[in-house]
C-alpha cells in the first residue's frame, strides 16, 4: 500500500511538471527546456516565503506559481521569441544556454546545500486507504488533481483555452482570427512555468531543493513526454502517474538505487518498440 | 477603402513582391488573378499582417496599417479566408465559427452572425457539433468561409474559394459571394480559376511573378487577348 502512495505523490508531481513541458511542446513546438529552472525557481520562491516572511504553504504556493509565471514569459522572450521558426536544435541550445544561467545563478546566490519548505501539514498524518500518509503528501495529490481538472476545463470549455487548441492546429490561420499570437505565447508560458512552479514547491516541501534540483525532473518529463506522445497532456497525465508507481514499486521490490534509472531503461524500450509514444499519433503536428 | 502602394514582401531574403500597387474601393468585388506561384497568397498574407512588408504602404479606411498587429487589422475589419479550405480539423463546427468571432464580445452580434452564416449553409447547422475534420472538402470551403464572415468583416478577402470544388459547389459559392455583396461587404477575390473571378468581379488585377501585369475593369479584362490566353484557357 505505502509503494502505492509514494507512487501517487510523486507521480503527481511528475503529471504537473510535464502537463507544463507538453502544453509548450505541443502548442508552441518548443522544446522548452528551461522548464526545469522555473521548476527549481518555484521551489526556491515558496521556500523564502515560507522561511523567510512566514506566509502559509498554500499561500506561498500561488505567489510562487504567479512570480514564474513571469519568469516564464520573460524566458520566452529572451531565449525563443527571437529564434521563431528556427529548427528545434537551434530552440534547444538556446533553452541549454538559459538552463545554464539560471542554474549558476542560483547556485551563486542560494549556495549549493539542501533546503526544505515548512507546511503545517507535513506533521499531521491521516489514515488513506488502510495506510497512514502525512497530510502534506495527500494535499500534494489533491492539488494536483484539481489542477488537472482545473487546467482541462480550461482548455475545453473557456474562449482562450479554444484559441489555444486552434494554435496547437494551425497557428497561421490562428493569427487570421484575430488572435494576438505574441500575447497567447506569452499566456501558455506564464500557465506553464506556474505548473513547474507548484511541482517545485510540493517537492521541495516533501523532499529537499537545492539549486540543481531541475535537471532530475527535466529528463524524466522528457521520458514521460516520449511515453505519453509529444503534446499530449492526456499523455502527460498517465505517463507521469506511471512513472511514479513504476518508480516506488522498482524501490521496493527490486532495489532504491536502480529507481532513478528506470525512468531512462523505459525511454529506451519505448524508443525501440514505439516510438510515436503509447498515445502519441506521430510525433509532431505541424 | 483598401490600397497597396510599392508594397515589397517576401519571405526572408527571398523577395517575392515587388513594388505592388493596387486599390479596393468601398463596395467592389476586385479580382485579384495569377498563376501558380505568381505571389498572389503572398499579397494577402501582407495585407493581412502575416508577414512583413519590406517596401511600401498599406493603408485600410484611411489608416496607415503597413506596421500594424495583425490582430488589430482583423478588428479594424479585414477578415481573410486562407485558401484550401483551412479549417481547425480538431475543434467542432460551432468552435470553428466561434474562432472567427474571437474579436466580437457583443454575444447577441455573435448569435446574429452565426444565424446568418447558417442560412448561407444549413449544411453546417446540421454538422454543427461534428469536428470540423469530418466535413468534405466543400464543406470544409463552407465552413471557412462562414467563419471568416463571423467577425462582421468590411473587406473579405479570399483565397482561391473555388479550388477543388465541384462545379455545382463553385456557382454555390459565387451565389453567395454576390449576395455578400449586397449586403454591403467589400470583397477582395484571389483566383486562379479567372473565368469565375471575372464574371463576378467589378474590377481585376493580373498579378505575374510578383508584379501587377495587367488592370482595368473585369468585362474589359475578360476580352484582353493576353488574358484569354494565359487565365480563360485560350
Ligand atoms: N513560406 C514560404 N517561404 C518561402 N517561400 C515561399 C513561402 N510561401 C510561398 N513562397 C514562394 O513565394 C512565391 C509566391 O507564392 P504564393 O503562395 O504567394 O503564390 P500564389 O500566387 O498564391 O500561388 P497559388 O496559386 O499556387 O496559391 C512562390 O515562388 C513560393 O514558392
Ligand atoms: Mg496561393
Amino acid at each position: 500500500m505505502q509503494e502505492l502512495i509514494n507512487g501517487l505523490v510523486s507521480g503527481s508531481i511528475y503529471v504537473l511538471f510535464a502537463t507544463g513541458l507538453t502544453i509548450v511542446l505541443g502548442i508552441l513546438d518548443i522544446p522548452n527546456f528551461v522548464h526545469g529552472e522555473t521548476f527549481m525557481i518555484g521551489a526556491f520562491t515558496a521556500f523564502f516565503l515560507v522561511a523567510g516572511l512566514g506566509v502559509h504553504f498554500i499561500l506561498a504556493t500561488i505567489i510562487a506559481m504567479l512570480i514564474v509565471a513571469v519568469i516564464g514569459v520573460v524566458v520566452e522572450k529572451i531565449s525563443f521569441k527571437p529564434l521563431r521558426g528556427a529548427p528545434h536544435v537551434t530552440l534547444l541550445i538556446s533553452a541549454i544556454a538559459m538552463m545554464l544561467f539560471l542554474e549558476n545563478l542560483a547556485s551563486l546566490l542560494w549556495g549549493n546545500y539542501n533546503r526544505t519548505i515548512d507546511s503545517p501539514y507535513t506533521k499531521q498524518v491521516v489514515s488513506f486507504l488502510g495506510s497512514t500518509v502525512s497530510s502534506q503528501r495527500l494535499l500534494v495529490v489533491l492539488m494536483a488533481v484539481l489542477l488537472i481538472i482545473a487546467l482541462q476545463l480550461f482548455i475545453k470549455k473557456t474562449k482562450l483555452g479554444m484559441a489555444i487548441r486552434a494554435m496547437g492546429q494551425n497557428p497561421e490561420v490562428t493569427q487570421l482570427m484575430g488572435v494576438s499570437i505574441d500575447r497567447l505565447t506569452s499566456f501558455i508560458f506564464a500557465l506553464s512555468a506556474a505548473l513547474s512552479a507548484v511541482a517545485g514547491s510540493f517537492l521541495g516541501s516533501l523532499f529537499t531543493l537545492n539549486p540543481h534540483m531541475g535537471l532530475e525532473p527535466l529528463l524524466k518529463g522528457v521520458v514521460i513526454l516520449v511515453l505519453g506522445g509529444m503534446g499530449s497532456i492526456v499523455g502527460a497525465i498517465v505517463g507521469g502517474l506511471g512513472l511514479g508507481l513504476v518508480e516506488s514499486y522498482t524501490a521496493q521490490y527490486l532495489t532504491s538505487a536502480f529507481k532513478n534509472s528506470v525512468a531512462f531503461l523505459i525511454l529506451i524500450i519505448i524508443l525501440v518498440i514505439k516510438p510515436t509514444g503509447l498515445f502519441g499519433q506521430g510525433g509532431d503536428q505541424h | 477603402m483598401l490600397e497597396l502602394a510599392n508594397v515589397e514582401a517576401g519571405y526572408g531574403k527571398l523577395n517575392i513582391l515587388k513594388k505592388i500597387s493596387l486599390k479596393v474601393q468601398q463596395g467592389e468585388i476586385v479580382a485579384l488573378i495569377g498563376a501558380n506561384g505568381a505571389g498572389k497568397t503572398t499579397t494577402l498574407k501582407a495585407i493581412s499582417g502575416l508577414i512583413r512588408t519590406t517596401g511600401g504602404k498599406i493603408s485600410f479606411l484611411g489608416q496607415d496599417i503597413t506596421s500594424m498587429a495583425s490582430d488589430a487589422r482583423v478588428r479594424l475589419g479585414i477578415s481573410q479566408i486562407p485558401e484550401g479550405g483551412k479549417v481547425f480539423p480538431q475543434l467542432t463546427i460551432m468552435e470553428n465559427l466561434m474562432m472567427g468571432a474571437y474579436t466580437i464580445s457583443d454575444r447577441a452580434l455573435i448569435e446574429k452572425n452565426k444565424n446568418d452564416v447558417f442560412e448561407y449553409f444549413p449544411v453546417l447547422q446540421e454538422r454543427k457539433h461534428k469536428l470540423a475534420g469530418t466535413l468534405s472538402g466543400g464543406q470544409r470551403q463552407m465552413l471557412a468561409i462562414g467563419r471568416g464572415l463571423m467577425s462582421n468583416p468590411k473587406l473579405l478577402i479570399m483565397d482561391e474559394p473555388s479550388l477543388g470544388l465541384a462545379p455545382l459547389v463553385v456557382q454555390e459559392v459565387a451565389g453567395i459571394i454576390k449576395r455578400l455583396q449586397g449586403a454591403g461587404v467589400t470583397i477582395m477575390l484571389v483566383e486562379q480559376n479567372a473565368n469565375m473571378a471575372l464574371s463576378l468581379a467589378d474590377r481585376a488585377y493580373v498579378l505575374e511573378v510578383g508584379s501587377i501585369s495587367l488592370e482595368g475593369v473585369a468585362e474589359e479584362l475578360k476580352g484582353n487577348e493576353h488574358v484569354k490566353k494565359a487565365y480563360l484557357g485560350g
